[in-house]
Formats: structure tokens, C-alpha cells, sequence
């Protein structure tokens, strides 16, 4: 479901650059799977599905398979338009050491941004 | 020939809380006096639209201040020793100290979140001052949706962290070059500004309605529906507790109408504003 950040992330010269100092490994829950998201200075290294076995993430988004599908659209609707939207109105929960995805805000969204089909 | 837009902007010197400060303010039009008040952590241009809006400005004297430390505006003398924190006393002083010094009879107070906050404090505490208020994504207490720890580490100095933490608060729907100068606002703001704004926002804003809250004005509650930090049942919660307050949810709109999305927000707020001509 994630697998385009691999193109997608890695062709976005601009978008790299806010996730210049940005190496980690994050996770996106969608219904019970995982995805693992390597990410080394701005560059998606690899997305690998799950199952996993007490895999370290620094943080995770899950929401169900619907809840992405409607966040993924050009015209979300209202509480499906932004991760903290997703939060903020009980679509997604965003756990883990949060202050990773704080950190490199711009990038995480920007790099979310390209999941949206224009 | 230079496209020059209408929009003056001038200087005030102006007393709040006994200390001196120098106010920056913008207005166009003539007639009724419009204050506005923007949002946390930017300034006084997310009006601009509105003061640039003939069908406004015929009728409405359109004026907006940066509150101190916010845009042109200055701290006060001896900021370098001082933490910014805004308090509902020292905004509320400003606001009415701003309004006296220009001698605006009876104006129309509006303002966007934060300013749409104090708008409902405005409307019941000071309401006899106001010809109405206006709350734009405007309630009476915080309905936080991150948590106030955030506000212990240093991402708040940083523009590009204040920018990308209210990004999901435009509407996907508004056009992109005017979201986007929304957002540039955030990049702007002076070094944990935007912070010192959620100090009252989040800790010092709350407003308990109750029966006998009744606003001596008209005070109207505009929300737009893509907005997760007032929501539009937000607004009409707080309206249903103040007797005489109305709430209006606003179609395809964020958190930030006049500036994110202008030609949408005007059709909202024309017939609202056009109840107010005598």
C-alpha cells in the first residue's frame, strides 16, 4: 500500500532535502498489517510488509485499510485530510516516540503528502 | 500602471497594562468599523482579502492590528529579558485599548481562532462595547487534539515545525497559492511566538457559558468543517450555551476562511455582515 514511496520520495529532490537529517524507521498500521518505512537521510530505503516480530519502530500510524483509502483521495473528506486530523477525530492513532515524527514534521508530511492522488 | 492595492498601513502608539507599545495596523473602506484579530503566531495580513474586497470595504471600515510581538508590531522595551505568554487579560487590554485609541464607535469585532476565542469573551464580558462579534473557528474553551508536553520541547522555535503542525488546519479544498500564504505566516512568526499564543489558547482562554452569559451584542460562531481544532459542533456548542449566539458551519473551509480560502468565505460572511447596516 506504501510501496510508491520508494519512487515516489526517492525522485523528490525537494522533498528529500527536508528529511536531510532524518534516519530512522517508521511504521504504518493499516487494519492488523504493518509496514516498516527505512528511511536515511531524507531517502526511502525500504517498505516491507509485516508480519514482523517485536520489530523496533520509532513511531506508528495505523488507521483501518478505509480510513487510508479516503486520506489517499485528492479530496479527503473533513477528518480524513491530515494525519492530525486522522488523530484528532478518532480515525488513526499516532503512538510511539512521537518526538521523531516532531522533529521532521515537514518531511513526514510532505512525504505522506505523495500518498494523495492529484 | 502599478496594480497598488487600497490597504494603508500606519503606527499607533498605544498604552496596554501601563506599558508603551508600537502597534502596527492596516485598514481599507469606510463605514461600520470591522476589527479583526488573526490567528496564533501570525499577523495581520491574513485580512488582506477582505480589505481588498469592494463589496466590503463600501460599507465596512476594515482594520487589523498585529497584537505585540506578532508581525510589524513591537515587543515591549526590555522583550530581550522577557518569555512571550499571552494572557486573556493582556489580549482582551489590547483589544480594547487598540479600539478606544482609534475612537471606533460601535465596531464589529471579528476574529480567527485564538481571535475567535476572545471574540466569545468579547461578545459577554465587554459586549455593550461591540456592535457584534464574530468568532471565526471561534469557542469557548480548547478542544486540544496534541498534547501540551509538546509545548516542553523546542520544535515551537522553528518555523517550519509551526507551519507543518497547523498545515492539516487549511481545507484540502482551499486553492493552493492562498493556503499555502496562510501557512507562510507560520514561517514568519518571531522565535516561540506562535508558543507564547498557546499559552492563552490553550491554558488562559476558557470561557464558561452559562445561563446568565446571555452576549450583550450579537455574537456569531463561523466554523469551517475541515477545521479538527474548533469544529463546527464546537462552535455550536458554545452557541447553544450562550443565549442569543448563533453558530454556522462553513462548507469545504479550514481553520483559517478569510486568508485560506477569500472568494469562498466571502459569501459566508456578506450576508452576515450586511445584517449590521443600519
Amino acid at each position: 500500500m506504501f510501496e510508491s514511496l520508494l519512487i515516489t520520495v526517492n525522485d523528490d529532490a525537494y522533498i528529500q532535502s527536508l528529511g536531510r537529517n532524518c534516519t530512522t524507521e517508521f511504521a504504518l498500521g493499516v487494519d492488523d498489517a504493518r509496514y516498516h518505512i527505512k528511511v536515511e537521510n531524507g531517502r526511502i530505503i525500504s517498505v516491507e510488509q509485516g508480519p514482523f516480530q517485536m520489530r523496533a519502530a520509532s513511531f506508528l500510524i495505523s488507521a483501518t485499510k478505509d480510513t487510508w483509502a479516503e486520506f489517499m483521495t485528492s479530496t479527503p473528506r473533513p477528518g480524513f485530510h491530515d494525519i492530525f486530523a486522522m488523530s484528532a477525530m478518532g480515525n488513526a492513532r499516532i503512538e510511539g516516540d512521537i518526538k521523531i515524527l516532531l522533529e521532521h514534521l515537514p518531511y513526514f508530511k510532505a512525504v505522506l503528502g505523495l500518498l494523495r492522488k492529484v | 500602471m502599478a496594480e497598488i492595492e487600497p490597504i494603508l498601513g500606519r503606527y499607533l502608539k498605544l498604552e496596554i497594562a501601563g506599558e508603551p507599545y508600537r502597534i502596527y495596523f492596516e485598514e481599507a473602506g469606510e463605514g461600520i468599523p470591522l476589527l479583526c484579530l488573526h490567528t496564533a503566531g501570525a499577523h495581520a495580513s491574513q485580512f488582506r482579502h477582505l480589505m481588498c474586497d469592494p463589496d466590503v470595504s463600501r460599507q465596512f471600515r476594515v482594520i487589523a492590528f498585529d497584537l505585540p510581538w506578532h508581525g510589524k508590531s513591537n515587543p515591549p522595551v526590555g522583550w530581550e529579558r522577557k518569555e512571550y505568554k499571552l494572557t486573556a487579560d493582556f489580549y482582551v487590554d489590547t483589544i480594547l485599548a487598540f479600539a478606544d485609541a482609534l475612537e471606533l464607535e460601535k465596531p464589529i469585532v471579528m476574529g480567527c481562532s485564538m481571535g475567535g476565542r476572545v471574540a466569545v469573551r468579547l461578545a459577554c464580558l465587554h459586549g455593550e462595547r461591540f456592535r457584534a462579534a464574530i468568532g471565526l473557528e471561534g469557542s469557548n474553551r480548547p478542544s486540544p487534539w496534541w498534547d501540551n508536553s509538546w509545548l516542553e520541547t523546542d520544535f515551537f522555535a522553528r518555523g517550519d515545525f509551526c507551519e507543518a503542525l497547523v498545515s492539516g488546519l487549511a481545507a484540502p479544498t482551499s486553492p493552493p497559492e492562498f493556503r499555502n500564504e496562510t501557512l507562510w505566516h507560520y514561517r514568519q512568526s518571531g522565535t516561540n511566538i506562535f508558543k507564547g499564543d498557546m499559552h492563552f489558547f490553550r491554558t488562559d482562554s476558557e470561557f464558561e457559558a452559562d445561563a446568565e452569559s446571555a452576549a450583550p451584542c450579537p455574537l456569531i460562531l463561523m466554523t469551517g468543517e475541515y477545521d479538527y481544532s474548533c469544529t463546527p459542533d464546537d462552535g455550536r456548542r458554545t452557541a447553544a450555551a450562550i443565549p442569543g449566539a448563533e453558530a454556522i458551519e462553513m462548507k469545504g473551509m479550514g481553520h483559517f476562511p478569510m486568508s485560506e480560502n477569500p472568494a469562498a468565505f466571502r459569501e459566508y460572511l456578506l450576508p452576515v455582515l450586511k445584517r449590521f447596516l443600519n
